[in-house]
């Protein structure tokens, strides 16, 4: 069976995780590109307009996708973290591209709570293949892979700490950092600017007592604290336009980065952001932080 | 130690219910002046850009209530309704479940020197207003039955008015009415008039026309579906246009369904001498749209749209403030609903900026829309706006 993948939300937090496994299980994994101006003009078009900008693009990928594969994987996201919530509009997508793309759209789902991948997973093992030593096998390759791609994100922490160019922290969810095309390209940008980027899903997390009830926002400021015992220059919060978790998170990210007196840039994106005014204000931030140095 | 003064959030009329339990309680309470255009333009000024209507409203009234002298604030979270499978009330997924601590940075950031009890937060509602009055569990158990019932009785008495301004003869006499019954209300403490009070006899003395009117129901968002003034008063500007509402949430039918299991529930029928509106089949009737819970009411307002389909009336009116996590998620599912069951649906989203003549027009294009199309129905014709 054919299995498409969105390259969009729950691929960027788990990239190497379902693919893996569904490969593993025997499956062709069809996988669509990197959003581009095309999926782009999709999104707008399929998306709800209020919803934010990485909810419309996973409709736009799904819209690519459509006719190229015989099913549609879709993990329902209860909670990544024991005792903590995703955002609900991950666990609505199925439902609502049914209502957008009409009901010939199929989806494998997959459910997640707790953080705990391997119900969801023997579940839809199951369902795809009757061999049970297959789908654990694929199980434990899968969330090997999952976990090598962290140790490797880890890695590439320890040695940007150890660089001597300014860091910067760049916080967010993991899809609207790596989507490139739709955050215009904003790490890179950074990174040509002599600054050394952590990107925030780098940092290893250790649990810590936090009133946010969603996973995300429960990670972040896990990771922040960390990040900040060592020396950084400045923060870039990168966040959609209209995204309801970081209209809480933010002000709460902001206010732990000004008690330590730490400058933080607030990038609201959305499809219409032009790149020109993302510049200046990519250098404006550079430039403050290097004065802020010399001075 | 300071003298606490408390003051609340406006939520449609529930403060009268709850300010009445509170001075019983011994507590000195002020109460946030009427919801303006100035109390949302303040409160969009001190909260931060990104969040929904309803918290910049609270934030508006706060302010206005410190004004007034209040220094204590009092605000409740349902800590148990936002179950990840079941979703339904303003816990877990939504923003709701975050407002309490969120409020406290904003309102610290102001400077204002104020309080906060959140409620429910750790358990133990009756625990908790034992630590803020000082009284003991019986005195706060019957204050808090008399409270809830009159919560329900203001719900009934406005559900009435909606009914009757459809129909009344002279513009005015059911809000006149209505603000009337209030004001009584206001002053009963009583649980014994209470129950034996009846909710029509409020507007006996309104005159009425025959005539069918409209009947159009509201879903969508908790705080917008009970608090007029964020929604433009909309069911007062849909009864004068001879159209008849009827809102699928309310706040005590919220709290009478709050009681887990079969047996808290009986007991809470007796204790308020009510009947509980029976737990509907969500889940059931919304599944061949939504299969999960999208936290907040949203699995309600898919399933509602249904029902109110099912139950004949002539169109649904969604309302949500925008970016409302769960009514943006199942707003392109009613779409799909109006379609398919070739119903009207009007979505309504409502921030800090909209202005009520641009609701009015749309909500009088709506009426007309459906007005023209019941009588095109019955095989007769009208005239846009007769």
């Amino acid at each position: 069976m054919r299995i498409g993948i969105p390259r969009s939300l729950f691929y960027y937090k788990h990239p190497q995780l379902w693919v893996t496994f569904l490969r593993e299980l025997g499956q062709e994994v069809v996988l669509s590109p990197p959003t581009n101006r095309p999926l782009l003009e999709a999104a707008v078009r399929y998306g709800e307009d209020e919803s934010c900008l990485a909810v419309k693009l996973v409709f736009g990928h799904i819209s690519y996708l459509l006719g190229k594969c015989d099913r549609i994987f879709a993990p329902a996201y209860y909670g990544l973290q024991p005792d903590r919530y995703s955002c609900p509009k991950f666990l609505g997508v199925p439902d609502i591209s049914k209502s957008i793309f009409g009901p010939q759209v199929k989806f494998l789902r997959c459910e997640v709570d707790d953080g705990e991948f391997e119900p969801g997973m023997l579940e839809l093992g199951r369902a795809l293949t009757p061999d049970r030593g297959r789908v654990q096998q694929a199980m434990s390759r899968a969330l090997e892979a999952h976990r090598q791609y962290k140790r490797e994100l880890h890695d590439k922490y320890q040695q940007q700490l150890r660089s001597e160019q300014p860091k910067i922290v760049v916080v967010g969810h993991a899809y609207v950092i790596h989507d490139s095309y739709a955050n215009l390209n904003v790490v890179a940008k950074l990174r040509e600017r002599g600054m050394e980027v952590i990107t925030i899903d780098s940092i290893p997390f250790t649990p810590r007592e936090s009133f946010l009830k969603w996973d995300f926002a429960y990670e972040t400021m896990g990771q922040l604290h960390e990040v900040l015992a060592h020396d950084i220059e400045g923060t870039v919060v990168l966040s959609n336009f209209n995204c309801g978790v970081d209209a809480i998170t933010v002000p709460f990210i902001e206010d732990e980065l000004e008690r330590r007196d730490i400058p933080c840039m607030h990038l609201v994106l959305d499809e219409h952001t032009g790149e020109a005014g993302l510049i200046t204000r990519v250098d404006t931030f550079v430039d403050t932080l290097k004065m802020r140095k010399r001075a | 130690m300071k003298e606490r003064v408390f003051t609340l959030p406006l939520c449609g009329n529930a403060w009268i219910p709850f300010k009445g339990a509170a001075e019983q309680l011994g507590l000195e309470v002020v109460v946030p002046p009427p919801i303006t255009n100035e109390t949302i333009t303040l409160g969009a000024r001190y909260s931060p850009e990104g969040i929904c209507l309803p918290f910049k409203v609270i934030i508006g009234n706060y302010l206005q209530a410190l004004e007034k002298g209040a220094n204590c604030v009092v605000f409740y979270i349902n800590n148990r309704a936002g179950d990840k499978r079941h979703g339904g009330g303003g816990g877990g997924m939504c923003r709701f479940r975050h407002y309490g601590h969120l409020q406290q940075l904003v309102m610290n950031k102001t400077g204002a020197d104020i309080d906060f009890f959140i409620l429910g937060e750790d358990g133990g509602l009756v625990q908790q207003i034992k630590e803020i009055t000082g009284r003991g569990t019986w005195e706060i158990i019957r204050a808090l039955r008399v409270a809830i019932k009159k919560l329900r009785i203001i719900e009934m008495v406005e559900e009435l008015s909606w009914r009757v301004r459809a129909v009344e003869k002279n513009q005015g006499d059911t809000t006149k009415a209505l603000n009337k019954a209030l004001e009584y209300l206001e002053h009963v403490h009583d649980f014994g008039t209470l129950d034996r009070l009846d909710p029509h006899s409020f507007f006996s003395n309104v005159e009425t026309v025959d005539r069918e009117p409209l009947r159009i129901g509201v879903v969508g968002e908790f705080y917008l579906l009970v608090e007029p003034a964020s929604n433009c008063h909309v069911y007062e500007m849909l009864g004068e246009l001879g159209v008849e509402v009827h809102r699928h949430l309310c706040l005590g039918e919220a709290i009478l369904r709050y009681p887990p299991g079969f047996v808290l529930g009986k007991l809470m029928a007796w204790w308020l001498n009510m009947s509980i509106p029976p737990r509907s089949e969500i889940a059931e009737i919304a599944k061949p749209y939504l299969s999960c819970s999208v936290a907040g009411h949203g699995r309600e307002s898919v399933a509602d749209t249904i029902r109110f389909h099912d139950a004949g009336y002539d169109g649904v009116l969604h309302l949500l403030p925008m970016g409302c996590m769960p009514e943006v998620t199942v707003r392109p599912i009613l779409r799909k609903i109006s379609e398919d069951y070739n119903f009207p649906v009007l979505t309504l989203s409502f921030d800090e900026l909209i202005s009520e003549g641009a609701i009015r027009t749309r909500i009088e294009t709506f009426v007309d829309v459906i007005r023209l199309r019941k009588e095109r129905r019955r095989g007769g014709h009208a005239l846009p706006g007769s």
